[in-house]
């Protein structure tokens, strides 16, 4: 692992090459979530630019009919590995689609970088499954949407009539947003000193209800129940079967039920090179870490009867994927790992996004594609929502304290005259903020600042949820302090997206309602995907720190070969063939969930003998055992009767990680330099 | 009833029959000449005089069941439909056939049972059964009653095999009794990037795959003292033996070291459906994701293209087992449901002499990701898996098991089947082993039943699947009653009822609202309230529906049970009632309002 925890420098100044690139290559960033059409045009422009390194092709099409495609980066050669990204299985994260794009964008804008970053590898990229949300978001009356069409036939309150009720732009003003209505039986209410953000009512705290929160629209079949019909396909970021909530909203009809689905499952099998996979969703184990020393040691050995199904990462990957996840908190600029960047609890009740909370890292794995990627294929998945207002308030939080330290350092040199000699704190700032210039050095070797606190909110003990109790805390690490408690973080966050983005935010605005004549009701709110869907500024930023991950992924690949053989004469015609075979990447071969899954196929090797050889008391092809990464080494020893002196072939195959072959000649003994 | 009688009673009818030839000749048309045929008279139970003749005391391949399907759909168009499900992997049809009378309505109206069978391709007498059960049900339309008012009111779906693939090559390969069980989508089981490349092999090329043995004198096995030209004991602890058993007849094909470690396919269809799907660390033979096959998922869409499934059988080999969920220890089954489940499945062992009820994952054995617990798992439907055929049925009495089993199925080879059933061993030079012998159970017996007791499984399963037919639900108006309560305003009870012992909805599906709730629906006047009524006989406790008061929901109509629901209506004229349900089928009443 030693040698690992770096940023090249070299990749800096790629970085800022292909940020350069993309510029006159593709023009400013898109300013909302691309549209499908616009999806469709850059993906054609990244193909065509790309001078032959990048080719598109449809991976399905959707029950409408629309395309869904996905772009090879590099030359598919099966033998060597794969890693693919998926994007846009829920609709709503438009955020990773546009990630997934931007991927692309510099991938093709400089394409000689980017084959030398790939090496043998191929990426495969998914920008969307979804691409009617995408849509749905661009035509009037714009609307969020997570799901995939599906039959189009909806009946989620089982009445036996399909689609009768889905939202209404009540307002008129294009836009599907919200109408809260007074209730004093409601779950929200609001602060005399924000009135216009709704917070959960805690009825144990003493605090009653005042509002109803529902999605813009009419009780159209008149059964008291409000647009159950919207959004009403299937949330393909759901469908997948590990851990499938059967007769859950959107599910579908049972696990892969949808094209979308079985053509991305049907990928994975068919690739099996594919060994990592990144998901941009709602699942996450890179924000919000798989905890430690909650993991899975399965029994091999004996009998598959009375095996139960497993839901925790295998004891020899947790420490592989969390160090992985401390490198991604340390591209997005966290030189000590947080606990804390990921959707909290609180977060998942306020931010309903058309009647659905955004869901939590653990509900998001259940039927998600990165769990069932991992815990069934056996491929490394690294899953994260890439934005999120936690991440987003760190971040502002961080940048305000670098300029407090520069502004005091600025003063400091001032006052000693001498300007021109930086501070020096001891620490090495990350490349994403030395190229947003948000950042000084010794803002990194600072504690965090104690952040404003309300005194008078009464902390609950399970408001932090995302940090695990039972997770042991690293002894050299300094403990981070909590952010502001949720309540402070949503009124925080809120005022920030505004400032920001003004179009996220209609003030509510009172209207009549034909199904509450005699109630207060508004409409207004968020606009869809304002809070899932990053401002501009942000997005460079993003994708700076992902795309430097993605990079890092590359790297951390398996990678299998020879490192030595030699074939010496016994005596007759009787002669010992030595080799031994490594693993010089940081990842192992095969992981632990891969072993444990029998879909990923061990390493192995294959003689080639001279005509009449044979291996004494042994075979010609066989399969190895478990090769962990960082330059692990097996040897393997054979006695062969070769009656013709010719060089023995070995070939090396791993699945995940790469091929290697090398004739020996009798007398022979070769290493490699 | 013995012989005798059964003359007399021939007798007795003739005369009968003479006697109203003279005296009201209208009434010939309902005596069928083949009852009372001077050359042959057929036994009760069997359609007489069938327009599609057919052989059930042999096995047909796919085709062949194909062909009955056909020739009864031509005997019978205005009765059947052929479907085709889709293709299985190397492209061969999956059929259905659709039975219900069109006259009294579509099949997809009427509450249906599907039946299938042989997912597993070596188990072929459950591909023959739903054959029969076609069969039986066309040929005997007008003639029994209780076959004409199924087809009057009920549907079936009838796939007599969804791995015709496995099923072909059990029949046109060597084979034994447990190979081609899977299908044969190429699965890579020994991890060595090769599919499929080391499977058995016919060394001896007689057309089954055997066993093979060899002899070794610290071997654990010995000759068997009563059958020694055919069985091998196992030795006692204080014993030397004189051979070794070695598996399946094959060679090391591919040169791992290993023999038919890869052979075809690899999976089984069986471990692939989505209800309990685990993956292959888990249940072996899941492959890559729940319907990844083609055949199951032909299956699953077909199914989905049909919610009046009220009832599902599926037919397997061999044990004599009348099997009922849950697939896994924890799994669900709501005791509502079993009960009604429990009760069928006694009616069953009647019928099934040797059978037995039984629960899979606490009488068998654990099943993730099974057939039939989809049925009832992910669709809420009441459904059976049955294993034809058991040795019990050698002697018709308790089988033994362990060795005296294999020596009693051997005295059954000599006493019955006269020798039959049995590949003698011989003597084969084996390029890994040497001097080997080859012999043992060719692929027609153990798990199949001879073909004179082959008819009678056919037709006591097929019986028990009618049977479970019957107790479908089935919806109707049982009454309606207006009452005019002045001022504009009137009042209208209906009574709604399910004919059949399943209820409309199981309590799997109400608890998890996998279907459409049931409706009364009350259309061409206004309503202004509705509900429905706790207790039929107090028409003074009403539970109101808070909305939507034309279209009053239902959570289910319990087995031979009934629903009462009541409106309240502004104005009169004429109205119509309905009641919808869609695994009991729909009923309306047209309603005058004075």
């Amino acid at each position: 692992m030693s040698g690992m925890n770096r940023r090249p420098l070299s990749r800096s100044l790629t970085g800022a090459l292909f940020c350069l690139g993309t510029l006159l290559l593709f023009g400013t960033a898109a300013a909302s979530p691309p549209t499908a059409a616009e999806v469709g045009s850059r993906l054609r422009a990244v193909s065509g630019q790309s001078g032959g390194l990048i080719n598109v092709s449809e991976l399905c099409r959707d029950a409408n009919g629309n395309p869904i495609s996905i772009a090879q980066v590099g030359n598919g050669d099966a033998r060597e590995p794969g890693v693919l990204v998926v994007a846009g299985l829920d609709g709503r994260h438009a955020v990773g689609t546009e990630l997934a794009l931007r991927h692309l964008e510099r991938l093709a804008g400089d394409a000689e970088s980017a084959r030398a970053a790939l090496g043998s590898t191929t990426l495969y990229i998914i920008p969307t499954l979804v691409p009617s949300a995408s849509d749905a978001l661009g035509k009037e009356p714009r609307r969020a949407r997570s799901t995939a069409p599906g039959t189009g036939d909806h009946d989620h309150d089982h009445d036996g009539l399909q689609n009768e009720d889905v939202a209404d732009d009540l307002d008129g003003d294009g836009v599907v947003r919200w109408v809260r209505v007074r209730d004093d039986a409601g779950p929200f209410r609001t602060d005399p000193s924000r009135p216009e953000l709704l917070f959960p009512a805690n009825r144990e705290e003493g605090k009653t209800g005042q509002w109803r929160l529902l999605v813009e629209g009419r009780d159209d079949d008149g059964d008291r129940v409000w647009n159950e019909e919207e959004d009403g396909g299937v949330l393909l970021s759901s469908n997948f079967p590990f851990e499938y909530e059967w007769f859950a909203r959107n599910r579908g009809f049972h696990q892969v039920s949808t094209t979308e689905t079985r053509a991305l499952a049907d990928f994975l099998v068919a690739h099996p090179e594919v060994g990592a996979v990144l998901v941009y969703g709602f699942e996450d184990n890179l924000l919000q870490p798989w905890p430690e020393g909650k993991s899975s040691s399965p029994n091999l050995s004996g009998s598959r009867w009375g095996r139960r199904p497993i839901t925790l990462p295998n004891e020899h990957d947790l420490p592989l994927v969390r160090e992985l996840s401390r490198r991604y908190q340390e591209f997005l600029g966290f030189e000590k790992p947080k606990n804390n960047l990921a959707y909290g609890d609180f977060l998942h009740d306020i931010l309903p996004e058309q009647g659905q909370p955004i869901p939590s890292a653990s509900d998001a794995s259940k039927g998600g594609f990165g769990s069932f990627a991992y815990f069934h294929r056996g491929r490394l998945a690294l899953m994260t929502p890439c934005w999120t207002p936690r991440l987003q308030m760190a971040w502002n939080e961080l940048d305000a304290d670098a300029a407090e330290d520069a502004d005091a350092a600025k003063k400091a040199a001032e006052k000693e005259g001498a300007s021109e000699r930086e501070t020096s704190g001891g620490a090495t700032p990350t490349d994403s903020l030395e190229q947003d210039g948000a950042a000084e050095p010794d803002a990194m070797a600072k504690p965090d600042a104690t952040p404003e606190s309300n005194p008078d909110a009464t902390p609950k003990p399970d408001a932090t949820p995302e940090s695990d109790p039972d997770a042991t805390p690293d002894p050299d690490a300094t403990p981070e302090p909590d952010l502001p408690t949720e309540l402070e973080t949503y009124a925080e966050f809120h005022d920030w997206l505004v400032e920001t983005n003004p179009d996220a935010w209609s003030p509510w605005r009172s209207i009549s309602h034909p199904d509450f004549p005699d109630r207060q009701v508004e409409v207004g709110g968020y606009a869809p995907l304002a809070w899932v869907y990053p401002p501009d500024s942000v997005l460079d930023r993003l994708t700076e720190s992902h795309h430097d991950f993605l990079l890092e992924l590359l790297e951390v690949r398996p990678q299998v070969g020879l490192r030595a053989a030699s074939l010496q004469s016994l005596g007759a015609d009787v002669y010992e063939l030595v080799f031994e075979v490594e693993n010089t990447g940081y990842l192992p071969d095969v992981l632990g969930q891969g072993v444990y899954s029998t879909h990923v196929r061990p390493t192995r090797f294959e003689l080639d003998l001279p005509t009449g050889g044979a291996v004494l008391g042994g075979t010609e092809r066989e399969s190895m055992e478990r090769l962990p990464g960082g330059g692990e080494m097996l040897e393997v020893r054979r006695l062969l009767r070769l009656p013709q002196t010719g060089p023995v072939r070995i070939n090396i195959i791993s699945e995940l990680g790469g091929q290697d072959d090398r004739r020996i000649a009798v007398g022979e003994s070769w290493r490699r330099p | 009833m013995s012989r005798t009688v059964l003359k007399s009673d021939r007798t007795s009818r003739r005369a009968l029959f003479a006697c109203l030839i003279l005296a009201i000749p209208s009434v010939l048309a309902i005596w069928s000449p083949a009852t009372v045929s001077a050359a042959s008279l057929m036994g009760l139970g069997t359609p007489t005089d069938p327009k599609v003749e057919v052989h059930w005391n042999r096995f047909s391949d796919t085709d062949g069941l194909h062909r009955i399907l056909r020739e009864l759909h031509q005997a019978y168009p205005q009765l059947a439909e052929l479907v085709e499900l889709g293709k299985s992997y190397e492209g061969r049809s999956i059929l259905a056939l659709e039975v219900t009378n069109e006259a009294t309505g579509p099949a997809r109206e009427k509450p249906a049972m599907y039946i299938d069978g042989n997912i597993h391709g070596n188990e072929v007498q459950a591909g023959d059964v739903v054959a029969y059960t076609a069969w039986m049900l066309l040929e005997s339309y007008g003639k029994v009653d209780r076959i004409t008012k199924l087809l009057d009111e009920k549907a079936f779906y009838l796939v007599p095999t969804i791995n015709p693939d496995g099923r072909d090559h059990w029949f046109e390969n060597p084979a034994n009794p447990h190979l081609f069980r899977g299908g044969v989508v190429p699965v890579d089981n020994d991890g060595d990037g090769r599919f499929d490349e080391d499977g058995p092999d016919d060394m001896d090329g007689d057309g089954h795959i055997t066993s093979m043995r060899i002899k070794d004198e610290w071997g654990r096995h010995e000759p068997d003292p009563d059958f020694p030209d055919f069985l091998l004991r196992e030795v006692d602890r204080d014993e030397k033996g004189s051979y070794r058993q070695l598996g399946w007849e094959g060679f090391d094909n591919d040169g791992d070291g290993q023999i038919n470690e890869d052979g075809p396919g690899g999976y089984d269809p069986n471990r692939n459906w989505p209800w309990g799907w685990q993956p292959e660390s888990v249940q072996y033979g899941a492959h890559d994701y729940p319907f990844s096959l083609p055949n199951t998922r032909a299956v699953s869409n077909y199914v989905a293209a049909r919610p009046n499934i009220a009832a599902v059988q599926t037919y397997h080999n061999a044990g004599g087992m009348i099997l009922r969920g849950p697939g896994q220890e924890g799994g669900i089954l709501a005791s509502e449901d079993d009960a009604v489940l429990r009760f069928i499945a006694e009616r069953g062992e009647e019928m099934l002499p040797h059978y037995e009820s039984l629960v899979v994952w606490d009488d068998l054995y654990t099943v993730w990701g099974g057939e039939f617990d989809w049925f009832y798992g992910g669709l809420g439907i009441l459904s059976f898996t049955n294993e034809m055929w058991d040795r019990d049925n050698y002697f018709r009495r308790s089988a033994a098991s362990g060795a005296d089993g294999q020596r009693e199925s051997q005295t059954f080879r000599d006493l019955v089947l006269m020798g039959e059933g049995w590949t003698p061993w011989t003597e084969f030079d084996h390029p890994q082993y040497g001097r080997v012998e080859i012999g043992g159970t060719p692929k027609n017996f153990g798990r199949v039943p001879p073909g004179f007791l082959l008819e009678e499984e056919l037709h006591r399963n097929t019986v028990f699947t009618l049977y479970h037919a019957e107790c479908m639900p089935r919806v109707r108006i049982a009454g309606v009653e207006t009452e005019n309560l002045g001022g504009g305003l009137r009042r209208l009870w209906v009574t709604v009822e399910n004919e059949g012992v399943i209820p409309s909805r199981s309590a799997h599906d109400v608890s998890n609202q996998i279907t459409p709730r049931n409706a009364v629906v009350v259309e061409g006047v206004e309503v202004i309230r509705a509900g429905r009524l706790p207790d039929p006989q107090r028409r003074d406790q009403v539970v109101w529906q808070e909305a939507r008061p034309s279209r009053l929901l239902l959570e289910s109509i319990p087995g031979l049970g009934r629903v009462d629901a009541v409106f309240l209506v502004a104005g009169g004229g004429n109205a119509r009632v309905r009641v919808e349900s869609s695994k009991g089928g729909t009923d309306s009443q047209a309603v005058r309002l004075p």
